[in-house]
């Protein structure tokens, strides 16, 4: 099989739509089941961190910093800090009660994660997002294989 | 007095994973492999038998450290403590 490759180019528009739906940027650039995995491995560490931490483990006002890292993956982490904004922090979800601070009081949710489970979760979104970020930057210079016509087709090599 | 009735998958944390968080390795680096693989291989003609591989390695170096770690603590600080 001949498997000719394209002068690598500028896909912005392919980070762009992989940052909002993980694997979906290399999709647009014709490399199908690379996005299929990508999806797979980004929304599977970031659906098991949130199955372990709950929703609460994204959270962009209490762990900004955390919250940097589980940006990379896009549409993900802003649909999750969505929820919990929804059903946890509103209430909605369980019940809010009184949690003595230094300040004074805040009201908080009766499923708000705390301890390993909470952190775990935490962590596993953040490497999520930061795998994402990497996938990101593939499709920025990823240049498309084409194959030529003598080739037989679906070997499973290339999409 | 508390009393958990039910648990509420992604709405809630889950419960007792203070035991048994370790093994949240094994998936951990089961998706990084995967991603990994997707972005690096030029075909993906062996990803799967690359991204298994590249899995037993992340989880046995990371044992391995584990191990390292537990000597030094266990064996070689208090030798040091007693010397």
């Amino acid at each position: 099989m001949t498997v000719e490759f394209e002068e690598p180019t500028f896909n912005l528009t392919a980070a762009i739509v992989g940052w909002i739906v993980p694997g979906a940027g290399h999709w647009k650039v014709g490399q199908t089941a690379r996005g299929w995995l990508i999806l797979l491995g980004v929304g599977g560490l970031f659906l098991l961190g949130v199955l372990v931490g709950g929703v609460d483990c994204v959270d962009r006002r209490e762990d900004g910093m955390w919250f940097i890292a589980q940006a990379g993956a896009g549409g993900l982490a802003f649909a999750t800090d969505g929820l919990n904004i929804m059903f946890l922090k509103s209430g909605r979800v369980g019940e809010l009660l009184p949690l003595a601070v230094q300040s004074g009081t805040v009201m908080v949710s009766s499923f708000k994660g705390a301890g390993p489970s909470n952190e775990i979760g935490t962590l596993l979104c953040g490497l999520a997002g930061m795998m994402n970020v990497i996938a990101v930057l593939d499709v920025l210079y990823r240049s498309t294989p084409t194959v030529s016509a003598n080739s037989s087709a679906s070997n499973g090599a290339f999409e | 007095m508390i009393i958990q009735l039910a648990y509420v998958p992604f709405l809630q944390p889950l419960p007792t994973v203070a035991q048994w968080w370790w093994l949240l390795l094994v998936p951990a680096c089961a998706a990084i492999s995967v991603i990994w693989k997707a972005v690096r291989l030029d075909t993906l003609e062996h990803f799967w038998r690359e991204a298994i591989t590249m899995t037993a390695h992340s989880v046995l170096a990371m044992a391995a450290l584990a191990a390292a770690l537990m000597v030094l603590l266990r064996v070689v600080i208090p030798l040091l403590a007693t010397s």
